[in-house]
């Protein structure tokens, strides 16, 4: 099977579970196969843990672990914790959650800043260290984060380093009144999670993963990504720019997002399409703009705007 | 479309409506002009908090300067809500703002400085902060309208102008929210007849208690035709300390009494002025008032005089020997004006204005259509009265027939009769009222009613013996008249008070006087039997400090109002203003220009550039076409996105829209990949596009 096939049934797959959010699914699971991990940041109820659990069931054979941040979890609760074996009288490592393929971080800024860099290593470097020792994490390794927008009090926002480990950050919003109706109705006999049949294999994902790669560039497009991220810095509004790390993921993604449009080369319109979601997180915007209105998601739309795009 | 402001054109169109109905069309257009060229020019400012809240400032300081200025130009600081109608150019600063800045909605704390304060000290301490984000667009039009309305308040076609763009604003509102035709056309019924009803209802309040009560009439507006005195009215009569008037007198020849107006007939507590019978085409107007003829002598002086006694210019030498200034009220189209006993002519009215001047028989002199509340003039005194004539042989011997009996009681007390001089009588009675009467304010003589015998003059002058200025002058008219000798009523101010300072004397409202014009064999004389202690008495409720700053704040406004309203300064002042007018233009649109640059600087740079020879395809040479069509391609849209709008206005396109822009893609972004056959296919593909555009409307 072409790796643009088994994308597309993943898509399709993740959609019959979660109605109305085509496009936020696209990019999401682009996010998923170029490696990536994503921040929701959306209202209780809109379907979060769901699209995790729907992305978890339509893989077969991936592992799906659930993480509900609080201020008292410690990060032993996420990497895992060696117990010494009576019997053996050995330290035996129980792996925690951590050790997943899909990991959903609910409630992500509820947790201590120590906790939640605990969750640092892992998303970068794919590895978790505990009590000095290194262990590897195999196969698929994607955390969706989710953040409440609205609530404020006792929450630890997430540092500026955290967030610019996020490939992406998106939020499905409420869906139209017709689909929430549809929405009603599926779930009238059961809910179709218990039902849904695995789309593809977790080595088919992670041949998707290798496939993203082979997404053909042109030089002037990755030109054209470089001109965006670069022109977050020196802004006098934005305390903190878009890094590398930011350019890297917007071609990782738009790589990604091109295989999922049954295209093998990117195209401006992806990149455009994709920007928002991939750098405005990371834009730490001064108080006084922000209180003027000014987000990140303006800043780069308005960069978009007047960057001449490639034609 | 921001969905916060109102419809494009209708703020404009309110403005115009605005301008016409304010007599300003100019102005009305200039806004307008100003604010609807948003919608045409791609020039936008990112302003920030701060400039908003200047725009603000600079509206209140707008709002203050025209406040300054009307009060300046002798607007009455009562009369300060009329200046509401000017709103809508005082607040275009920050609508323009709004307009032309990037932020579809600004905090609604840029209007109060104190939520404001509170909003920095939040973000100072790390609180959340939360303001509340408002558009002025629908404000600014409702003030517009409110301003319009103020200015057409009492005229029903202007009420239908309103209505319509009210209408206008309300459809609006109905399409974006789903349009139901009903609906609409109920709720602005409904919305139209209540603010009618309601518009009527305040106007029929405002005339009930606004017109009611003759004692709210402003004091300083003196009728030519009509007095209405406290004759019969009690309790305490206030008299104003303000300045009324200011006389500066060239030699030591000072007229004792300055005349208002004077009446000829008592009736009832109100003296009036009866004309004489005029003939038909006669030069005298119904009220007895005659225009005043300008004589030229050479001097470049503009004077006038009134010809009624004798038919010779008067022979004016000189320079004039009074000098007046003070406050009339231009909203009335006609003042009486002091004028001393012996007035020869008038004149320095200014020689361009449409200024003019009225006398009657009596000798009373209006000033006509006075162009700002403020008025001064020049007298040149003489030997005679030019402007009284002899007396009436049926008004001014006239005596009410109630007054009758007391007033021939007390002629019989005092051994007055028919025949005797004028001298001796008013000898007579001078002494009867100062030895016998008292001159107080407080009124206690009450008036006529009915089931009560006799009248308040008569009460006056047989029981109380107390009373005011009015009291004497009308008694001793009467008396006057009883004994044959013709006598007028007259009001005016007693000169008592002098500056010694300024050199001038001063006029206040507790100056105001009455007394008596009596005819003494060829000639009026004025006779004040009032008790001379009427003067001290009001002196010494008098002077504070506060009464000083008044009269400085007053002097100063007038003494400014004179000089600017003289010729050679009114070019002077016109060509200051306009230079400090045109100086803060100049800066705010350096400033604005400034900060245009910054802006640049402050947002991303360009610093991409399409790399040169990068691979062409047909459909990059029918940009320019497709432009015609759709309007240019924004710079930071990619042109496939852009070419697709094409499918919006004639959807059979997408047939060859779809694998053109998609043969473009592969083209352009994959070039290692594709092959001559695409380019050949996309020049296909282009030239039947290029076919389609042309029988396509733009």
């Amino acid at each position: 099977m072409s790796p643009s096939e088994s994308a597309t049934r993943l898509e399709q797959s993740v959609c019959t579970i979660i109605r109305g959010q085509e496009k936020t699914i696209r990019n999401i699971l682009a996010c998923l196969i170029s490696g990536g991990h994503v921040l929701l940041e959306d209202n209780p109820g809109t379907g979060k843990t769901t699209l995790a659990k729907a992305i978890a069931g339509s893989i077969k054979g991936a592992d799906f672990s659930r993480i509900q941040f609080t201020p008292d979890l410690l990060p032993s609760d996420i990497l895992g914790v060696s117990i010494l074996n009576q019997k053996t009288a050995e330290f035996q490592f129980h792996p925690g959650p951590v050790f997943t393929d899909i990991l959903l971080a609910d409630e992500i800024n509820r947790a201590s800043p120590r906790t939640q860099s605990a969750l640092l290593e892992s998303m970068a470097e794919q590895q978790a260290t505990i009590e000095g020792k290194r262990y590897q994490l195999e196969g698929l390794f994607f955390v969706i984060a989710t953040q409440n927008p609205v609530e404020f009090r006792g929450t630890y926002p997430l540092p500026e380093a955290q967030m610019d480990r996020f490939a992406m950050q998106c939020s499905l919003g409420y869906v139209s009144a017709a689909e929430e109706a549809d929405i009603l109705a599926s779930q009238n006999n059961g809910h179709p999670l218990d039902s849904l049949d695995p789309a593809v294999t977790l080595d088919e994902v992670i041949a998707l993963q290798a496939a993203v790669s082979n997404i053909r560039i042109s030089e002037e497009l990755r030109h054209y990504i470089v001109a965006l991220t670069n022109a977050t810095r020196g802004l006098e509004d934005v305390r903190l720019s878009a890094s590398p790390r930011a350019s890297l993921s917007l071609m990782k993604v738009a790589q990604a997002l091109s295989l999922f449009e049954g295209r093998d080369f990117v195209t401006p319109e992806t990149i455009q399409d994709i920007a928002p979601d991939v750098i405005a997180h990371r834009l730490v915007i001064a108080p006084e703009a922000k209180f003027s209105g000014l987000t990140g998601r303006r800043v780069v739309e308005d960069i978009l705007e007047k960057i001449p795009a490639p034609v | 479309m921001n969905q916060h402001a109102p419809p494009r054109l209708l703020t404009g169109v309110a403005l115009l409506f605005w301008g016409g109905l304010t007599g300003s069309p100019i102005l009305g257009l200039l806004a307008a002009a100003l604010l609807e060229a948003r919608s045409w020019a791609s020039l936008r400012w990112e302003f920030s908090r701060v400039s908003y809240v200047r725009a603000w400032h600079f509206s209140v300081i707008c709002a203050l300067l025209l406040a300054v200025v009307s009060w300046l130009n002798g607007m009455k600081v009562g009369r300060i809500h009329t200046l509401f109608v000017w709103a809508p150019l005082t607040l275009l600063p920050i609508e323009l703002a709004q307009r032309y800045g990037k932020a579809a909605l600004i905090p609604l704390n840029t209007f109060s400085f104190f939520a404001r304060r509170k909003m920095e000290s939040d973000l100072k301490n790390g609180h959340h902060t939360n303001p509340r984000m408002i558009n002025t667009g629908y404000i600014y039009l409702a003030i517009v309208l409110l301003a319009t309305a103020v200015a057409s308040r009492n005229e029903i076609q202007h009420f239908v102008g309103l209505a319509i763009i009210f209408g206008a604003c309300l459809l609006f509102n109905a399409r974006q929210n789903g349009f139901r035709p009903l609906a609409w056309l109920v709720a602005f019924a409904t919305i139209i007849t209540f603010s009618y009803a309601g518009h009527w209802g305040l106007f029929k309040l405002y005339q009930h208690y606004g017109q009611g009560g003759d004692s709210t009439v402003d004091s300083r507006h003196t009728s030519a035709n009509e007095a209405r005195t406290s004759i019969g009215k009690l309790g305490r009569l206030k008299l104003s300390p303000n300045i009324f008037w200011r006389m500066s007198v060239a030699d030591d020849n000072t007229p004792q009494l300055l005349r208002t107006a004077t009446y000829n007939n008592y009736s009832r507590a109100v003296w009036r002025n009866i004309p004489s019978p005029t003939e038909e085409d006669s030069l005298i107007k119904d009220d007895g008032f005659m225009d005043e003829t300008r004589i030229e002598l050479g001097t470049g002086r503009d004077i006038r005089v009134f010809k009624q006694t004798s038919s010779d210019t008067p022979n004016i030498t000189g320079n004039p020997t009074v000098r007046l200034v003070g406050e009339v009220d231009s909203a009335v189209i006609a003042n009486p004006i002091p004028m001393p006993h012996f007035t020869q002519a008038v004149g320095d009215l200014g020689k361009e204005s449409e200024v003019s001047l009225e006398c009657n028989e009596l000798g009373t002199v209006r000033i006509i259509n006075p162009d700002y509340n403020v008025v001064s003039y020049s007298i040149w005194l003489g030997d005679e009265s030019t402007t009284e004539t002899a007396p009436n042989q049926r008004h001014d011997y006239d005596l009410p027939p109630e007054e009758r009996a007391a007033v021939r009681r007390v002629c019989d007390e005092l051994g007055l009769e028919k025949g005797m001089s004028a001298e001796k009588i008013v000898l007579r009675l001078r002494s009867h009222f100062s030895n016998k009467f008292k001159y107080t304010t407080h009124l206690t003589t009450p008036g006529l009613r009915k089931n009560t015998r006799g009248t308040a003059i008569g009460r006056f002058l047989e029981s109380s013996r107390r009373g005011h200025c009015e009291y004497f002058a009308t008694a001793t008219a009467l008396i006057l008249r009883e004994c044959g000798v013709p006598a007028r009523y007259c009001v005016g101010f007693a000169v008592t008070e002098f500056d010694s300072e300024r050199d001038e004397w001063v006029l206040r409202g507790k100056h105001a006087h009455a007394w008596v014009r009596v005819w003494n064999r060829d000639h009026w004389e004025d006779v004040d039997l009032t008790p001379p202690s009427w003067e001290s008495l009001e002196e010494a409720n008098a002077s504070a400090w506060q009464l000083k700053l008044v009269d400085w704040w007053q002097r100063l406004r007038e003494d400014f109002l004179i000089w600017r309203t003289q010729d050679e300064n009114k070019t002077k002042t016109a060509v200051v203003a306009g230079a400090l007018l045109a100086l803060l233009l100049a800066w705010i649109a350096w400033r604005l220009w400034k900060s245009r640059q910054r802006g640049e600087k402050k947002g991303p740079k360009a610093r991409y550039q399409r790399p040169k020879g990068t691979p062409q395809t047909a459909l990059n040479k029918l940009e320019r076409r497709i432009a015609r069509k759709i309007g240019p391609r924004p710079e930071g849209q990619p042109l496939c996105d852009w070419v697709r709008l094409l499918e919006t206005k004639d959807p059979s396109l997408q047939s060859i829209i779809a694998p053109l822009t998609q043969l473009h893609s592969e083209v352009r972004f994959d070039p290692e990949h594709s092959s001559e056959e695409h380019a050949a296919k996309i020049t296909e593909l282009s030239a039947a596009l290029k076919k389609r555009l042309k029988t396509m409307p733009a």
